[in-house]
């Protein structure tokens, strides 16, 4: 990662040197526990709770190769369809929230403040309330069993939090730039596609992310709508791998499939890092 | 209740069950495909076993399949929800206890008419045939007998000489007096048994060896306030002597195997249920071995429970078709062949005679356990009363305030009770 | 053509072509609900038909499996009356709000700031510090975090071998389970860490420089311009964070058995309600339990944007 972006600072070499020391033990301690879980997706079952902290004796990718068939489907699946979720959610909620965003933002409308209002108020939702009722909802549109009540939410845009993050970005831009469009003729839709989508580009890349890697990482919604194995998204196909009722519990395999499953989200995160932090930047100081 | 492994008419039956069975799952040669919705809950182990079964049944009859397999915790949500979606799968992998809670809210289809028919028990044990009635009409269909039973460390106590006697007959006392014995000789950080406070089986077969049960046939508390203080006050004991781990080592078993104190070490007894000794060997180094429960009054206090069931679902558009899925299940030989004794030891006396052979030791031991059981058992308790779930959950968090001193053991046990009384009587 | 579209403006800077109030008005609305379109079907459709649906389940008995039928206000005098459960669970949950939300902030606004200034590696530490918001909630989680905080995890170890203590076991003790879930909440802190740092990019730097050569420390500054310029960012994280931990489920579900253990230590608010819900056979009660902490949830935003006017500046205070 470049330090080009970063502002010009005052710095001592002494204090510089302080601060790796303090990263340097956070960072430990932050991914000591990940650190485990790989090392330990590398050791046999036996091994990983009798004597948790010894490292593994060798790296064999045993775990590796059993975890990745050990149930009906392969993994292979399983990351198929979390992509095409997560993939298809990020468009839907970049089209949906920016446009919901954009008549918040920008457009004068009859009871703007209350249905804003509103939004901030989904928010706050406990998502256990309207679980069975939308269950019953999109079993009567025959959605159950696909992968249409994971998807087709976000292009209507329930994710108020991307809503509001966009609003607040797109508060940010200059009112002049979109005045002077109308001048030239401009309807609201050529701005919000011509001017105003081509300017947030960080909150867009920011809105991307989050709903990528909330997509990837949600359990409860595909539990409840995926019956059939071979839909099954990569934390539901984790969550089959242990169960308490009894049985071969694989958790060196376990461990194997869970390191694995970090990488999608880890190599966006790492690609898209230095985008999110303007994303989020303009909107939130309101400056 | 019985239950003999006598080889009764092995021969007369070998090829019959198979003939049977297959034309069972075929059925009449016109009839159009069906497609079914089939879910269990279980593991990987299981997931394989159980899928295997399902593609033999799919070229055998030609009916499509669809296999839904989810762990037990997630398993009861999702049923839940299905079921409020009137959207059940056809064949349903059912619990002891839900069994009721499902039937009697209609979401199940009484087997009555299909025995006989699609369903061909002829070999089936009646006792366990029973244990899937609810209200004189079978539900479900027991796909395995187990019982609760206590599993020790068996390398650890052979290698201190120590000989357990013949486990149908020992009490309570002669197995704490084999605790005290064996404090000072076992290895530091291994206890001589877990701690079985927070165990509503345990605390069933305690007031069963007093001629109690845990509910009475019209769904009330089946004990007394004084039989659950004096549980209360064993286990106690046993945490204040140093028999059992203290409290807050043994809650770091949340009720997955792995936790247990006999995997994590910390102890030479555990409690299981029977069926789960494969799994908790394959998890074990030492060799471990199953002995019944010592008794603490003069009845028997153990007895062979189904371990799981297949129901079919009410709202099924082809429960005919759901009924030879089920029986090809509980009855086909080539595919308990497969499924073996992994969801416990089938009520079906051929089949259980033609897998008996293929049998690893450890599964050998369970059902010599089971033998053993059937020689002192009492019968199946009467069908848990609605909300039993909640009140089996509440005894930990109870049993906690003892073990960790936040409760006065009397008032932990009032509390508990009233709380149970409570809970039935709310709706 | 200049008049079909009314941008708001600070002033109402645009020419507006009246001629009738009503038709006026919906030529004036017509866009804006066009682009709600989606949301605004979401809304109906999604999430208020359910919630509607929720509010009426919460004056009934309904146990999933049979029809609903209606129970008055039953549910709501057993939740304020009766129900012994559910003042633990409000306790478990005011306690890790109350706990987990300001420490959470803390460190995140803490690495945020030395973050901020480091110059070598940023983009490293950054995604170091990421990686567990990465994790999500699942299974190889909740073994994790067994194993950190059990009897003879590493937490007891270190503390063994730096104080010769022997810890108890934390995840399973009732006094301290509630505490690694408030250790998990920070450990993921990744989130607010990242709006802080871009709030802290938002800062002039010649403010500091300024300050630097008056001579006021670096206390000082923190106190004086890094706190009072972040006020609105660290509203932000506040307001999500403390939705976020009312509604917390997920963490305690893996962790603790998924029933609050031990003794209800751990029995988030969320928890107990998808308990009655799911495992109890209660929808009616539990979309009563629903209705109740919105209620909270939205007493507690509505404190903190009360609030807000006293330590919040904009400074384009447009809204």
């Amino acid at each position: 990662m470049s330090s080009g972006d970063l502002p010009a600072t005052i710095n001592s070499g002494k204090n510089e040197f302080l601060r790796h020391i303090v990263l340097g033990a956070a960072a430990l301690a932050m991914i000591y526990p990940l650190l485990w879980m790989f090392l330990s997706s590398f050791k046999p079952d036996e091994l990983i709770f009798s004597d948790p902290t010894s490292l593994p004796t060798s790296f064999g990718l045993d775990n590796y190769y059993k975890g990745w068939t050990a149930l009906r489907e392969s993994f292979t699946t399983f990351y198929l369809n979390s992509f095409i979720v997560s993939v298809l959610a990020v468009i839907g909620n970049l089209l949906a929230c920016s446009l919901t965003a954009f008549a918040f933002a920008r457009l004068e409308f009859w009871g703007r403040k209350f249905w804003f209002a509103m939004m901030m108020g989904t928010l706050m939702l406990p998502y256990h309330v309207t679980l069975v009722p939308q269950y019953v909802l999109f079993l009567k549109f025959g959605w159950v069993n696909s992968f249409l009540p994971l998807i087709v939410p976000k292009f209507l845009a329930v994710d108020a939090f991307f809503i509001f993050l966009m609003v607040q970005f797109f508060r940010g831009i200059p009112r002049e730039i979109d005045e002077a469009a109308i001048m030239d003729g401009c309807g609201p839709w050529r701005i919000y596609w011509k001017i105003m989508l081509p300017l947030s580009t960080p909150v867009l890349a920011t809105a991307a992310i989050f709903s990528f890697i909330w997509t990837y990482d949600d359990f409860l919604g595909p539990l409840i709508y995926l019956n059939d194995i071979k839909t099954y998204t990569v934390p539901l196909a984790l969550r089959a791998f242990v169960d308490s009722s009894g049985g071969e519990s694989l958790y060196g395999a376990l461990f194997a499939m869970s390191a694995l499953s970090l990488v999608p989200v880890f190599i966006v995160f790492l690609a898209f890092q230095r985008l999110i932090i303007r994303g989020v930047a303009l909107g939130a100081l309101k400056r | 209740m019985t239950f003999k492994l006598n080889r009764r008419g092995f021969g007369r039956l070998a090829g019959s069950t198979a003939v049977a069975g297959l034309l069972a799952a075929t059925g009449s040669a016109a009839r159009a495909a069906a497609s079914l919705r089939l879910i269990w809950w279980g593991n990987p182990e299981r997931d394989k076993r159980t899928i295997a079964v399902v593609d033999l049944y799919k070229k055998a009859s030609g009916d499509e399949v669809g296999a839904e397999s989810y762990a037990w915790g997630d398993y009861w949500a999702k049923l839940a929800t299905q079921a409020a979606g009137q959207n059940l799968p056809d064949v349903i992998q059912m619990d002891y206890r839900y069994i009721f809670e499902y039937a009697r809210r209609n979401q199940l289809a009484a087997l009555d008419g299909f025995i006989g028919k699609e369903l061909n028990l002829g070999d089936f044990d009646p006792n366990q045939l029973d244990s899937g009635k609810v209200d004189g009409k079978t539900y479900g269909i027991s796909l395995g007998a187990n019982s609760m039973s206590h599993v020790f460390n068996k390398t650890l106590l052979d290698g201190l000489g120590v000989k357990l006697p013949d486990s149908s007959k020992w009490t309570t006392a002669e197995w704490v007096a084999l605790g005290k014995d064996l404090k000072g000789k076992l290895p530091a950080g291994i206890f001589f048994s877990e701690n079985m406070g927070l165990l509503e089986p345990r605390l069933q077969t305690w007031v069963r060896s007093l001629g109690r049960d845990l509910y009475t046939a019209d769904g009330k508390i089946g004990y007394e306030l004084g039989d659950l203080v004096s549980f209360f006050e064993f286990w106690k004991m046993m945490q204040d002597e140093g028999l059992t781990p203290p409290a807050d080592v043994q809650a770091q078993d949340s009720g997955k195997m792995e936790e247990s104190m006999m995997v994590t070490k910390r102890a030479a007894f555990n409690f299981l249920h029977s069926n789960q000794l494969v799994a908790m060997q394959k998890l074990v180094e030492s060799e471990v071995d199953v002995v019944m429960i010592p008794g603490n009054g003069d009845k028997a206090g153990q007895y062979l429970k189904p371990s799981m069931f297949m129901s079919i679902a009410e709202t099924s558009a082809d429960k005919a078709s759901a009924a030879r899925l089920l029986n090809f299940f509980a009855t086909d030989e080539s595919a308990n062949d497969i499924l073996l004794i992994e969801r416990g030891v089938t009520g079906d006396a051929s089949i259980r005679d033609r897998i008996l052979p293929k049998l690893n030791p450890t599964e050998q031991k369970i059902i010599n356990y089971l033998n053993l059981v059937s020689t002192r058992v009492s019968p199946l308790p009467p069908p848990p009363p609605k909300n039993a779930g909640e009140i089996d959950k509440a005894l930990r968090p109870a049993w906690e305030s003892v073990a960790f001193g936040r409760a006065k053991l009397e008032d932990a046990a009032k509390t508990y009770y009233d709380n149970a009384v409570a809970i039935l009587a709310r709706a | 053509m200049t008049d079909s579209v009314a941008i708001s403006g600070r002033q109402d800077v645009l020419p507006v072509v009246s001629n009738g109030g009503f038709r006026r008005e919906i030529r004036r609305s017509l866009p804006g609900y066009l682009f709600l379109l989606p949301w605004l079907t979401g809304f109906f459709v999604l999430t208020l038909g359910p919630t509607l649906a929720s509010l009426y389940l919460s004056f009934t008995d309904y146990d999933l499996l049979s029809p609903p039928r209606w129970a008055g206000l039953k549910n709501f005098e057993y939740a304020f009356t009766q129900d012994m459960r559910l003042r633990s669970a409000v306790s478990v949950t005011f306690n890790y709000v109350l706990w987990s939300v300001p420490l959470k902030l803390a460190v995140a606004l803490g690495l945020a700031m030395v973050l901020d200034r480091s110059v070598r590696g940023v983009g490293f530490y950054r995604a170091i510090f990421y990686l567990p918001s990465l994790l999500g909630a699942s299974v190889a989680i909740s073994v994790l975090w067994r194993q950190i905080f059990g009897a003879e995890g590493l937490v007891n170890k270190l503390l063994y071998l730096t104080t010769g203590l022997q810890g108890p076991s934390w995840v399973s003790h009732p006094d301290y389970a509630l505490w690694t879930l408030i250790a998990l909440a920070v450990w993921q802190f990744g989130s607010p860490m990242i709006i802080f740092l871009a709030g802290l990019r938002q800062i002039p730097q010649d403010l500091y420089e300024a300050a630097s050569m008056d001579g006021a420390s670096g206390w000082r500054q923190f106190w004086k311009i890094t706190l009072p310029l972040l006020a609105p960012v660290i509203f932000f994280n506040l307001v999500f964070q403390t939705i976020e931990a009312f509604k917390a489920f997920t963490q305690a579900f893996i962790i603790s058995g998924g029933e609050g253990w031990p003794i209800d230590s751990t029995l988030f608010y969320s928890l107990y309600l998808y308990i009655e819900a799911f495992a109890n056979f209660r929808m009616g009660y539990a979309s009563a339990l629903a209705w109740l902490l919105l209620i909270i949830i939205a007493a507690f935003t509505a404190i903190a944007f009360a609030t807000s006017k006293y330590w919040v500046y904009y400074e384009d205070e447009s809204r």
